[in-house]
């Protein structure tokens, strides 16, 4: 059990490395989520007539900031996926597979590395939107709504790493991951 | 104790026998390579004795243990350097060996005093601190074998060492991989197409083809066998067939390898074969247009093992392409 942890831990160190060195996708990859509750988050601010139907008495913007932040989290896990491909490709698959660590700490370790990095995108939405003026009914919504978004990142991050180590192609895992 | 020992192992894909029925035992303490033309076999069989793939048939045991029922203990005495660099370019040397360190298990109080030692033997401590990105090709691939050294393996596997790096820096990994040998006194298995990478590093050498052994030897036997001295001619017109039916009875004749018109003569006495040769020829009235007298070389015993030259530059380049192309869409 506490070798399980150690090989966990070491992968996830390795996956946030490299995360880390590659800062540029941070910025790129909340390009669209940033647009979504931007612009069409004001665009849409006069269909209140139909949100009201649903029961639901807030702004637009409020009405889909949740949906944004929650996409956000299942779509940076879902490609998380993508390092696994690589890994497979340029041999630290084959490496880790034959040092002595547990098998199941490599996809561990992968998905408590990507769901970090989800949250952290999902969180950086969260802040566009508290900037453009969403609000919580009281502060500590922030826990259930980290809570749920870890726990949708864990799930869609192990079905990217699953796919991605067995597919039998890269063109494969590209097709079953569009499909979600 | 042998420290690596196969019994008929087999691996099949499909219907095409990667690896068929092979058995041969490797010393502890010996540098053993394993030489074939590409797709005959030789990576596989790496593959089945570091427990990436499940042999067939037959069973392999690797510093005593079981590859099939003792994986875990395998992996535990192996160090595994692959073929193609597999180092993280973005993080500096010294983090790569970390990795390393830490997936094989070192202790933690023990990590730096051994990351210290490899970078010291395979000299890249001042560039230590610096991103892989920046490293040469040369400089990654020492890396790669630091990786395969710390953990003080007992069994290290190469799988070409030197494939794709220059000439000196194909030597310079040579005199490492020696030093390292003497060094640890681990045993090396590696495998190589360069016959005089085998030749230059390797205490026996087993030939490998069609997922076959074709022989085993120590180089210098096998040079020997191939007799001391190696006619080689070219000739035109006449009934071949003759020609060479008249050559096998020259006493002197080891061993005759014949690619269209040219023939590759393994002898003991070059000077006394020669002038039987052009005495034969005159008489079938076949036309002999050059001739020469050369020491053997691996290269002729491989050749005369497997029958057919290898062809790794078209490997090389097209892996750098596909390397290349990789990066692009990465990027």
């Amino acid at each position: 059990m506490n070798s399980l942890m150690y090989d966990t831990y070491t992968i996830f160190w390795r996956e946030l490395k490299r995360y880390k060195k590659s800062r540029s996708g941070v910025l790129i990859r909340l390009i669209q989520p940033a647009i979504w509750i931007i612009v069409i988050g004001n665009t849409f601010s006069g269909t209140r007539p139909l949100i009201q139907s649903v029961g639901f008495e807030g702004p637009y913007i409020e009405f889909m900031a949740p949906g944004v932040i929650i996409l956000t989290a299942i779509f940076t896990s879902i490609f998380g996926g993508v390092n696994t491909l690589w890994d497979r490709r340029y041999g630290f698959m084959n490496k880790a597979l034959t040092s002595p660590i547990s098998r199941s700490s490599i996809a561990l370790g992968k998905m408590s590395a990507i769901s970090l990095i989800s949250a952290l995108q999902a969180s950086l939405v969260m802040g566009i939107a508290l900037a453009i003026g969403v609000t919580f009914p009281n502060p500590f919504m922030i826990v259930p709504i980290m809570a749920i978004v870890i726990l949708f990142s864990m799930g869609f991050s192990g079905i990217s790493v699953i796919v991605a180590a067995t597919a039998k192609s890269q063109e494969t895992f590209w097709g079953v991951i569009n499909f979600h | 104790m042998y420290s690596v020992e196969t019994r008929s192992l087999s691996k099949l894909f499909g219907t095409v026998n990667a690896v068929d029925d092979i058995s041969f035992t490797v010393e502890s303490g010996e540098i053993f390579g394993f030489l074939g033309p590409n797709g005959a076999g030789k990576s596989t069989t790496i593959m089945i004795l570091t427990t990436l793939l499940k042999p067939t048939s037959g069973q392999a045991l690797v510093s005593g243990f079981d590859v099939k029922t003792q994986a875990k203990q395998v992996r535990q005495s192996i160090g595994y350097v692959q073929q193609e660099s597999t180092v993280d370019e973005y993080l500096t040397g010294r983090e790569n060996l970390l990795l390393q360190a830490r997936l094989n298990h070192i202790q933690k109080d023990q990590i730096d005093k051994r990351i210290d030692e490899v970078l010291d033997l395979i000299e890249l401590s001042d560039k230590q601190n610096d991103p892989v990105v920046t490293y040469s090709g040369g400089m990654r691939k020492r890396l790669d074998i630091a990786g395969g050294l710390l953990h003080r393996p007992k069994v290290l596997f190469l799988d070409e060492p030197t494939v794709g790096l220059d000439i000196q820096t194909r030597r310079k990994i040579w005199e490492y991989i020696k030093k390292i040998h003497k060094e640890f006194e681990m045993t090396i298995f590696l495998t190589t197409h360069y016959m005089e990478e085998a030749d230059q590093l390797c205490d026996r050498i087993g030939i490998i083809d069609h997922g076959k052994i074709q022989i085993i030897d120590s180089p210098e036997n096998m040079k020997n066998a191939m007799g001391n001295e190696v006619v080689s001619l070219t000739f035109e017109n006449g009934n071949s067939d003759d020609f060479l039916s008249q050559l096998h009875q020259i006493d002197l004749i080891k061993k005759i390898n014949k690619d269209n018109n040219k023939l590759t003569i393994f002898t003991s006495k070059g000077t006394e074969v020669i002038p039987k040769i052009f005495q034969i020829s005159s008489e079938l009235q076949i036309k002999i247009i050059s001739i020469s007298l050369t020491q053997p070389t691996l290269d002729d015993v491989f050749i005369s093992y497997t029958g057919r030259e290898i062809r790794d530059e078209d490997t090389g380049f097209n892996r750098n392409r596909e390397h290349a192309k990789m990066k692009r869409l990465r990027a």
